[in-house]
């Protein structure tokens, strides 16, 4: 006997996004993300298995704490754990995760004056990290996300569709 | 500079479960959790899991994913500035010395403090705790799981982590002097 629930995966980014409005919301391919920080070896490897990223901020408003609520239990809803928080004085951030075969990861910042959300599919390798610390030069790692909010002409950063869901 | 510090905070990042690990850290923890002169950070062990996904590109970088994944917990509390930092390092060494934990590594200057206590059963070490005291500055970080000093202590040096260094000098001598 086969049985055929017909019901959609849940998608809390999605129905966040419906009921509240995203000042920023960009998507990342893993071309895009090479091509920013072209001269960047340790970054590319850092990056590789990252399939797709997506960025968003969110300015506060009387609902947003109401909405973010909403999208907190929605995502754990869907399989997502609570992997990381980290409770500053100006910033608070916390990390969820969802282990499938390729994981997700979402990043959820509150700050004084608004929300980021940064979803990954796919894994940072993180034991890269050190090699891209010791060869970081600021000057030359171009912050995508500050070009984007000083709102200069940019290249290869796709503004956010509503068909670019990870699935 | 900020990004830098939290990716280096997510890579030291091991899993975190939600037990009562070290009594004084998890009391030090609640207690400051609303004082905004603390960052408080505590990572879960669903975080380490991940991390069995990750092909190691070479020997340097399997070892670092190695000494990440026996890991299962990490708690830190971190002040920048803070008026009472030597009272409440004293205070937090006393503590935790009263707890079972055995001291590793301590090195005292002018302008800092900084100490190491580990707790081991059966020859492993499945906890260290490091309590770093400035004038103004103050950090306890409580580590959990299955701790290889060497490869957590190659992972820090990496990364610049301050105050890890001291544990390269850790000979397993003294580590292993029950056995």
């Amino acid at each position: 006997m086969l049985f055929f629930s017909g019901c959609q995966q849940k998608d809390s980014i999605a129905e966040f996004r419906k009921n509240h409005p995203v000042e920023i919301a960009l998507t990342f391919y893993p071309s895009t993300l090479r091509m920013v920080n072209a001269k960047n070896e340790e970054y590319h490897q850092l990056i590789q298995d990252v399939e797709k990223g997506r960025y968003f901020k969110v300015n506060k408003r009387d609902d947003t704490q109401q909405a973010i609520r909403t999208l907190t239990a929605g995502l754990l809803e869907e399989g997502y754990e609570e992997v990381m928080t980290v409770k500053g004085n100006t910033d608070d951030m916390t990390v969820y995760a969802l282990d499938h075969p390729t994981p997700v990861m979402i990043i959820m910042a509150e700050r004084e004056k608004e929300y980021v959300i940064i979803q990954v599919q796919g894994m940072i390798h993180i034991a890269r990290i050190p090699q891209l610390l010791n060869n970081f030069n600021e000057e030359e790692f171009l912050n995508i996300f500050s070009m984007y909010d000083r709102k200069k002409p940019q290249q290869n950063i796709e503004p956010d569709t509503a068909n670019s869901q990870p699935e | 500079m900020k990004k830098i510090t939290g990716i280096l905070i997510i890579c030291l990042a091991p899993a975190f479960v939600v037990q009562a690990q070290n009594d004084a850290i998890s009391q030090l923890f609640d207690q400051y959790y609303n004082n905004d002169a603390f960052t408080k950070v505590s990572v879960s062990s669903k975080m380490f899991e991940l991390f069995t996904k990750i092909e190691p590109g070479d020997e340097d970088e399997e070892e670092i994913l190695k000494a990440i994944q026996q890991l299962e917990g990490l708690k830190m509390l971190v002040a920048d500035s803070i008026n009472n930092s030597k009272t409440l390092y004293d205070e937090v060494v006393k503590k935790v010395s009263g707890n079972g934990y055995e001291e590793l590594v301590e090195v005292k200057d002018a302008s800092e403090n900084l100490k190491f206590m580990i707790k081991e059963k059966d020859g492993i070490i499945n906890e260290l705790v490091m309590i770093q005291g400035g004038p103004k500055s103050f950090m306890v970080a409580n580590l959990y799981g299955v701790i290889d000093l060497k490869n957590i202590s190659k992972l820090s040096k990496s990364m610049n982590i301050k105050g890890m260094e001291y544990l390269q000098n850790v000979d397993k001598k003294n580590v292993d002097k029950k056995q």
